[in-house]
């Protein structure tokens, strides 16, 4: 802590409190309250990082997070804002881009090849002969960037947060502030957006009318609705509020004269909150350019700070009172000069090629800024030049939108007060708050706001000394490469903007968007105020990307009798968005038990339709290709959706279980989407029919195997023979003593009973199925056993084993369309399919050899690609691998020998068009 | 043959948290978690959420009016023109979606939908700071007594507001969906300070 001024009231440090940081790897003693830039710069660190391109050293700038010269890798983050963040004891700092070291930075001969390194020099070198740019790029890139990307995995915990206030403010200034007391003391909810950390200002006042504050919290886009995103250290804010107002202020901006970028070079933002915040000097001999008496504030700072003062006034005729501080009159800064840091600057008068050189290590321009109007350009409001402010200014609102402040060009505290007051009364009134004396305050703080403030000097755009300087720092850009590149064409600040990238790095144009306009209209031959600033674009302020992201929420789907599978240690897997039991034990066991006594597998995640009302049946008949009204009550059928093309959506059962009530299955994963298909297309036909998606009321198990019946037995006191309960039969009846709704039918190809009943009763059903099974040994299978079970009977899963072009002939599923019906969806497109014949089938196979053909393997034909493995497995029970393939049209006859190929492995495999287990369903209708 | 008992989907969880649990009818319920006094503290001065899975739910969808007007105490929440949810004491769902069938003839379809939800109460003066971590719906546009559909911890629920001695928010979730949506809003309870409460100490709101 080399460079501490005295202490004294109102610093923002803690003496009593010392923290340590690791500077890589040198300690750095710093009090609690310091910035990381701070503290460096107590300690007597110049250079803060190297500049993009060039490598050349810079230093602390702005101290407010709005250039890019002191972005670090701090405990491993790349780009954090040293000069804003607070430090912490034991954080990791480094600096970036440099080897071996921002001090020592072997890349600085790059600064005397800036010659050969013109805008877009990439475009145009390199790129002949085509080899070499491959073997340059990688060289370009590693000596230009912005630090490294963590490569561990961030789990840092992350928040978002929803904000619906009636005002929000944007700007926690003074115009913000007073907005935001104006618009909660009339009773609207009211929000401030506030990037600091330590609120200055009346914000006391804004709290006490019961306004949020929200400090270190920075808008960083505006969207549609609009939609505020802003984003706190691990929080991102989504604000939607009824009225926005801007008090966004307005951005500190620079002087461009030669080595205008040199360390010491800085805005008076930085010399300020040195001095007064954190105590540190930021040199001993200062030059202070100004045009404003805001630089004789700033010349007082540093005086009372120690150091010896010049100050260079574009005026001709400055104040008299100067405090004794040097005035050099009608003069500007020309040029500066030093190596790693300034050490002497030329002044003279504007446009002058002599100058009198000045011995100084710190040069503070002070007094010239630019609306940060980024935001409020967003919204979609139009800005206009302004001749008395030399600035952009909104000159068209878009509806409940306000600006106060130096956004909207207030140039004194009183106005941007005003400003904000009247801001906020409109906006509180705009949500039906208007206060009992709301038109005379506002005719009051409206003649208050229109207050004129200092007419504005800019400095030269230029200077005409040798020597870089630097309209965007971000990106190395200079005067002379923005004249080179207007002189190519690019002759608008948005073809500038996509050519030499200014505006576009770190700051966003905080830092470069005055000067770059300006250096624009000089060059092309125009004016400032013909040259208006680029697109305005999220994100206006750095976000995390990990913050951006927010929460990492995956809702999953679980049946009532997942805790029953859990602690039957099953293994889960994803199926869709539910969460199912993959296997308990061994699949292969899980198969021979289903196959040779009796298992059960939870199937809630069905998806369940209760379609009723006087014209269900004509709904389904409409819906499917299937018959319907002809079904029976307490009757099933297989049934497959077709979309309008007659591509295949899905399949499942359908139960009659009243003249004008059924029960309607489909697949887990589209339960979602044919709800809204059904939905949709109810909505468009005349029928009277209620539609109810009851997925989740119904869990459902499926006991299936040959002592299936014997378990059901154990279950209830209904008749489930064979007479009494047939295949395909449905029907209420009541299970471990619960109602429920019992299917025969069987996807595993064995006898069997699928139960739905009240969800909420899982557990005790998933038990009591477990109970009434024991002595037939029932064992609970998962997904793979039923894969594997289906596979044998060469039962297609809809989505797996057919795509968004299978249609249901070639399927071989053809047999359930009823084409003599006048009408259903799909049947115009099924009647040319029908016409033109299938180009493929799908077909099962069984393959020779040990190797199971994964799914996706190809089936070739003399090296050609001609068709597709979709399902296989190895069975046991048949001792083979198996599964389900789409081949040619013509090879769907049984012993067909075809090749399927997986990487470098081949088989040879052959059809078989009939179930390769129990293929007449005996024991499916046993 | 063991007897047939009702819990909610995630009783487990609640189990693990020191659930004691009561019956009603064929229901378990979580009565509380072992202190009531802190739970209604909870419910005082912090945010809370309690499982209310076991309500009565009744869907009426259709002509409804005739349905509505004789869903006696029975608390209606209208979430649209045709669609209305009927919220009862537990055990009740039979008794009502006959009353409310016989009222509708075939006006509107009425079902039993006790199985369909998972149900929350989430309470408290932290309400607003909970339902602004879990949602980016706007609670103010749901008037009390009031009820809409709106995405909470980005699962589609039906939601009632009851704004009591306290403001209570119900919250019903798809049941395949409510362990999830159970522990993603109990996490966020939990980090505002709040914690689970049992159905003695939301019904000492005055909640029904």
């Amino acid at each position: 802590m080399t460079d501490r001024l005295p202490e004294r009231p109102g610093e923002a440090i803690r003496r009593d409190r010392k923290v340590t940081l690791d500077f890589e790897g040198r300690r750095v003693e710093a009090y609690e309250g310091d910035t990381v830039g701070s503290a460096l710069a107590a300690a007597g660190v110049t250079i803060t990082s190297r500049s993009f391109k060039y490598h050349r050293p810079r230093g602390l700038l702005c101290m407010t997070g709005s250039c890019p010269n002191c972005l670090m890798q701090i405990d491993g983050i790349p780009n954090v804002r040293a000069c804003t963040e607070p430090v912490r004891d034991g954080m990791r700092v480094e600096r970036q881009n440099a080897w071996p070291s921002v001090d020592r930075d072997v890349h600085g001969w790059l600064n005397s090849l800036s010659f050969m390194m013109p805008p877009g020099f990439y475009y145009k070198v390199f790129q002949r002969p085509r080899w070499a740019w491959p073997l340059v790029e990688p060289f370009i890139r590693s000596k230009a960037g912005l630090g490294k990307v963590p490569r561990e995995p961030d789990h840092d915990p992350r928040e978002v947060v929803n904000l619906h206030p009636d005002v929000l403010v944007i700007g926690g200034g003074v115009a913000g502030l007073a907005a935001a007391a104006e618009a909660a003391g009339a009773g609207a909810s009211t929000v401030v957006l506030e990037q600091r950390r330590d609120l200055e200002g009346p914000f006391a006042e804004a709290e006490a009318a019961g306004a949020r504050v929200l400090a270190e919290t920075s808008a960083f886009g505006v969207f549609e609705g609009p939609l505020v995103a802003a984003a706190s250290p691990g929080t991102l804010y989504r604000l939607r509020a009824r009225h926005l107002v801007f008090a966004t202020g307005s951005v500190e901006q620079g002087a461009v004269f030669p080595n205008n970028d040199l360390p010491g070079v800085m805005l008076s933002s930085a010399a300020e909150r040195l001095v007064h915040r954190y105590r540190v000097r930021p040199g001993r001999r200062a030059v202070v350019l100004t045009s404003n008496d805001a630089g004789y504030e700033t010349a007082r700072t540093l005086r009372e700070a120690g150091a010896e003062v010049v100050l260079v006034d574009l005026r001709p005729e400055p104040p008299a009172n100067a405090d004794g501080v040097r005035v050099i009159a009608g003069s500007t800064v020309l040029s500066a000069s030093g190596r790693r840091r300034v050490s002497s600057v030329s002044v003279g008068p504007p446009g002058s090629t002599g100058g009198d050189r000045i011995a100084c290590d710190v040069v503070v321009t002070a007094g010239f800024a630019a609306p940060s109007a980024n935001l409020l350009a967003m919204t979609g409001a139009r800005v206009a030049f302004d001749e008395s402010a030399k600035a952009f200014l909104p000159v068209e609102l878009p509806a409940n939108v306000h600006a106060a402040g130096g956004v909207a060009g207030a140039r004194s505290g009183a106005a941007a007060e005003a400003q904000g007051r009247l801001a906020g009364l409109e906006a509180a009134a705009g949500v039906g708050r208007a206060r009992a004396d709301h038109a005379g305050r506002i005719a009051e703080l409206r003649a208050r706001a229109a207050e004129a403030g200092d007419p504005v000097i800019l400095p030269p755009e230029v200077s005409p000394h040798d020597g870089k300087q630097f309209a965007c720092l971000c990106m190395d850009v200079t005067n002379k490469e923005l004249k080179t590149a207007v002189a190519e064409g690019f002759d608008s600040m948005e073809l500038l903007k996509r050519y030499t990238t200014i505006t576009m790095g770190p700051c966003q144009g905080k830092a470069c968007m005055l000067a770059s306009q300006r250096l624009c209209a000089r060059a092309t031959g125009s004016s400032f105020a013909g040259t208006a600033p680029t697109t305005a674009r999220p994100p206006w302020t750095p976000v995390e990307l990990g913050t951006l992201a927010g929460w990492r929420r995956t809702p999953r789907k679980e049946s009532t009798m997942h805790d029953r599978h859990a602690s039957a240690d099953a293994d889960f897997m994803w199926a869709g968005d539910w969460r199912r039991p993959h296997h308990y034990t061994d699949p292969a066991a899980e198969v021979e038990a289903v196959r040779t006594r009796v298992g059960v597998i939870d199937v809630s995640s069905l998806g369940k339709f209760r379609v009723r009302g006087p014209d269900a049946a004509a709904f389904l008949e409409r819906l499917y290709p299937n018959r319907f009204a002809d079904q029976a009550v307490g009757r099933v059928r297989y049934g497959v959706m077709l979309n309008d093309e007659g591509v295949i959506l899905d399949d499942g059962a359908v139960c009659r279980v009243g003249d004008d009530e059924f029960f309607v299955t489909v697949t887990t994963g589209n339960t979602a989407a044919l709800e809204r298909w059904m939905t949709w297309w109810l909505a468009d036909w005349p029928f009277d029919v209620q539609l109810l998606n009851v997925t989740g009321a119904f869990g459902a198990v499926n006991v299936a195997g040959p002592r299936a019946r014997d378990a059901m037995r154990s279950l209830t006191g209904g008749d489930v023979s064979a007479e009494a309960m047939p295949y395909l039969s449905c029907g209420p009846l009541e299970v471990a003593g619960v109602p429920a709704i019992v299917l025969r039918i069987g996807f595993v190809g064995e006898l069997g009973f699928e139960i739905h009943f009240p969800s909420m009763y899982g557990g005790h059903v998933w038990d009591a199925v477990l109970e009434a099974g024991e002595p037939y040994g029932i064992a609970p299978f998962g997904l793979e056993a039923q894969r594997i079970l289906r596979l044998e009977k060469q039962h297609i899963l809809v989505g797996q084993d057919t795509d968004a072009e299978s249609d249901p002939y070639e399927a071989g599923l053809g047999w359930v369309v009823k084409d003599e019906k006048p009408d259903f969806l799909g049947k115009r497109s099924l009647e040319d399919l029908r016409r033109d014949g299938p180009r493929e089938r799908l077909v099962g196979f069984t393959s020779e050899g040990e190797w199971v053909p994964p799914e996706g393997a190809s089936v070739v034909h003399e090296g050609v690609w001609v068709g597709r493995v979709t399902s296989s497995r190895w069975s046991e029970t048949l001792d083979t691998a198996l599964g389900l393939a789409w081949v040619p049209a013509g090879w769907a006859n049984d012993g067909t020998e075809f090749e399927i190929q997986f990487g470098g492995t081949h088989a040879v495999a052959h059809v078989a068009t009939s179930p390769f287990y129990d293929p007449k369903g005996e024991r499916l209708r046993s | 043959m063991r007897t047939a008992t009702r819990r909610s989907p995630f009783a487990d969880a609640q189990a693990a948290l020191g659930a004691v649990v009561e019956p009603r009818g064929d229901w378990e319920l979580v009565a509380s978690y072992g202190d009531e006094d802190a739970e209604r503290a909870l419910l005082r001065e912090a945010v809370a959420v309690a499982d209310i899975t076991c309500r009565a739910k009744v869907d009426v969808r259709g002509r409804v009016d005739a349905a509505l007007a004789v869903a006696g105490d029975s608390f209606v929440a209208r979430i649209a023109a045709d669609w209305a949810l009927v919220l009862g004491e537990p055990g009740d769902e039979a008794s009502i979606a006959s009353r409310l069938q016989a009222a509708a003839r075939d006006d509107a379809m009425v079902t039993d939908v006790t199985h369909l939800y998972g149900g929350f109460a989430l309470a408290g003066p932290g309400l607003p700071e909970l339902l602004a971590r879990l949602t980016s719906w706007d609670p103010a546009s749901l008037a009390p007594g009031s009820a809409t559909g709106a995405p909470i911890a980005d699962v589609r629920m039906v939601l009632a507001r009851r704004d009591l001695e306290v403001p209570v928010l119900e919250a019903y979730a798809a049941t395949e969906l409510s362990r999830y949506a159970w522990e993603t809003i109990l996490g966020v309870v939990r980090a505002l300070g709040g914690g689970p409460v049992g159905w003695n100490a939301l019904r000492s709101t005055g909640w029904r």
